[in-house]
């Protein structure tokens, strides 16, 4: 069985930015599954036929225009089926409350959007992965 | 016997007091000669007359009081308005005391007076002074303490009472700890911070700034302050005077210019990062290989738009620390490391410009209880300014040195210098030297500002000795102990230069 490209979903509510980041996993040998809302996120997650489709990262943006990412995250790690996801927060917006509230519902990291590359932040994400 | 009465005439007479003598009806048998020099009448005129002739201008009741006194043989003393044969009016202090003669019998009265018109103006200009001091005193749209040097209230205006929620009579005597308990960033201040502890010197001033963090808060008040406090001693007299004000629409406005700052930073960094990302496809050929030419426009647009997202960084991080918010968080951090690490990070710049580093480090560690992160903005916009502001092949000399409390940390370079009329604005938000913005063109003049709230922020100061085209020396010095932890909402972003 040959092994599938890891699939990340990318939840991302400027648009630009959810394509940048998509064409840019994607040439890396990722799938994506972009979301512009949070809402949008979640009833993909609940929609999807078997637990084989979830996807194996979440890349959130912490200020969605439906609700921001402690909400989002809330509903991640409170569903069972889901809490395993591991998430890594991307934002323009990171105070310590933020940044200690989201690593303590188990956020794997939180980085600054403007101050990274796409590059770094793969590299990353593939850290993590292969950790799982 | 006649020899000593002739002797004692002479001493009345020598004497500068207006003495009279009177019989029981109050007919004058003997006046002085001060009685006619105060008065202004001759002794003739006197004698015989009664004192009605220079008096009578008070109430009735003044000389029934005094008549009720005398007639009961008991001495009478008052202070009495009267009037000299030129109509001038004069105060004076009399004594009025029964005469008896040697069987004893009542033969008389004995009349003293002592003008006293000086001492009454004096008064009267005292109390007009004091008067009107009072109003000014109460008119004042600040509230007044005054304490001695122990910080024990001996006087406070109308307005103090009514920040404080006071009354004179509740703040009387109480400590001015107590009355006015000072708080920053919504925690009491710690017992050195208190402007009683470090006296200011009489003649200088002590400022507590509510964009500080500074507010009062009592059991039922609680307001942002803005505060002065200055000593005095004079002879016998020393004390604390307090003045102070409710800067609570202040601190409104200037929050509202720290969000307005913070949103547009937000704002402004998320079309920052679709450019950042974008040009980092193009250029790693995510959309096909460019050209030579076009790889090179391309470099320049990210070159520009990392110094937008620095730029926006910086202002950032000056409105997190303009309104307080920011995160302190003491550390055992070594100095020089945080130092080395910077230079690493400067490596390309240094190699560009053939710079030669000079270390003069007294140790190789210097161990301080402070924020390296916070440290390591202070050093980053120092030592990017000695590399930005020399020339090629100019040297940066970087010491390291420390007394038993402070550490200092110069950086000196042999570059463009500050001309010494650009000195005092120096450390101003957006100021950039002259020959700064000539020489070198891109930069925001937020660097040398975001040091010293920095440095502040970390009790530290920042110095520097400059000469134009001869190079500058910055030195930032700080306690090595003693910073407290700050819970903050934010953090700075970026070791990013600062441009």
């Amino acid at each position: 069985m040959t092994k599938k490209n890891p699939v990340i979903m990318i939840v991302e509510d400027e648009n630009l930015l959810l394509q940048a980041i998509s064409k840019k996993l994607q040439l890396n040998n990722f799938e994506t599954i972009t979301c512009i809302s949070g809402h949008q996120a979640i009833d993909y997650l609940e929609n999807l036929d078997s637990l084989v489709e979830l996807p194996d990262f979440i890349w959130l943006d912490y200020y969605l225009k439906d609700m921001n990412g402690l909400t989002f995250m809330s509903k991640i790690k409170n569903n069972p089926k889901w809490e395993e996801i591991p998430v890594i927060v991307i934002s323009n917006s990171a105070s310590p409350d933020k940044v200690e509230s989201m690593m303590a519902l188990g956020a794997k990291q939180y980085l600054i959007k403007a101050e990274h590359r796409l590059d770094e932040i793969i590299t990353t994400i593939r850290d993590f992965l292969k950790e799982v | 016997m006649i020899q000593n009465l002739e002797l004692y005439k002479r001493a009345l007479d020598c004497a500068s007091n207006h003495i009279i003598i009177t019989d029981l009806k109050g007919i004058i048998q003997y006046a002085n000669t001060a009685a006619s020099h105060v008065t202004g009448y001759s002794t003739q005129e006197i004698i015989g007359s009664t004192p009605k002739l220079w008096g009578g201008l008070m109430d009735q009741s003044f000389y029934d009081d005094m008549w009720k006194h005398i007639s009961q043989k008991e001495m009478y003393r008052g202070e009495i308005r009267n009037r000299r044969k030129s109509g001038e009016i004069y105060y004076a202090e009399i004594t009025v005391s029964p005469v008896f003669d040697e069987t004893g019998t009542h033969v008389g009265y004995i009349g003293m007076e002592e003008d006293i018109s000086h001492r009454k103006d004096l008064e009267s200009k005292l109390r007009h002074e004091r008067d009107r001091l009072s109003t000014v005193v109460s008119a004042m749209a600040e509230g007044l303490v005054v304490t001695d040097l122990e910080g024990n209230v001996t006087f406070i205006n109308l307005i103090a009472q009514k920040l404080l929620g006071i009354t004179e009579k509740g703040a009387d005597g109480k400590n001015i700890r107590e009355v006015l308990p000072l708080y920053r960033y919504e925690k009491p201040i710690h017992k050195n911070e208190h402007p009683l502890e470090k006296l200011p010197e009489p003649g200088s001033i002590c400022t507590l700034d509510f964009d500080s963090g500074y507010s009062v808060k009592t059991a039922d008040k609680n307001f942002a302050v803005s505060l002065k406090a200055t000593t005095f001693r004079e002879k016998d007299h020393a004390g604390v005077v307090i003045v102070f004000n409710d800067a609570t629409r202040e601190k409104e406005i200037d929050q509202r210019k720290t969000d307005f700052i913070s949103l547009a930073s937000h704002q402004l960094r998320t079309p920052l990062s679709a450019s950042k990302w974008y040009l980092e496809m193009l250029l790693t050929g995510d959309a096909g290989e460019l050209s030579t030419e076009q790889k090179e426009f391309t470099r320049n647009i990210e070159f520009s738009n990392n110094r937008m997202i620095s730029l926006v960084n910086s202002l950032l991080n000056i409105s997190r620390i303009e309104s307080g918010r920011i995160l302190i968080e003491p550390q055992p951090s070594d100095v020089v490391q945080l130092i080395d690490e910077l230079l690493v990070d400067f490596d390309r710049e240094i190699r560009e410009k053939s710079l030669e580093i000079v270390k003069e480090y007294s140790e190789s560690k210097m161990i301080v209880e402070s924020d390296p992160k916070l440290l390591t903005h202070i050093f980053l916009a120092l030592l990017s300014n000695a590399i930005r502001y020399s020339d090629k092949n100019g040297s940066v000399k970087i010491s390291v040195d420390d007394d038993p409390e402070n550490v200092f940390i110069s950086f000196a370079d042999q570059g463009y210098g500050i001309s010494s009329h650009d000195h005092d604005r120096i450390f101003e938000k957006f100021f950039r030297g002259e020959n700064a913005t000539k020489i070198v063109t891109d930069g925001s003049g937020l660097g040398l500002y975001l040091a010293r709230l920095i440095a502040h922020e970390l009790h530290g100061t920042i110095s520097f000795d400059s000469t134009i085209d001869q190079g500058s020396t910055f030195t930032v010095s700080f306690p090595k102990k003693g910073l407290e932890y700050r819970k903050g909402e934010v953090s700075l972003d970026s070791k990013q230069s600062i441009y």
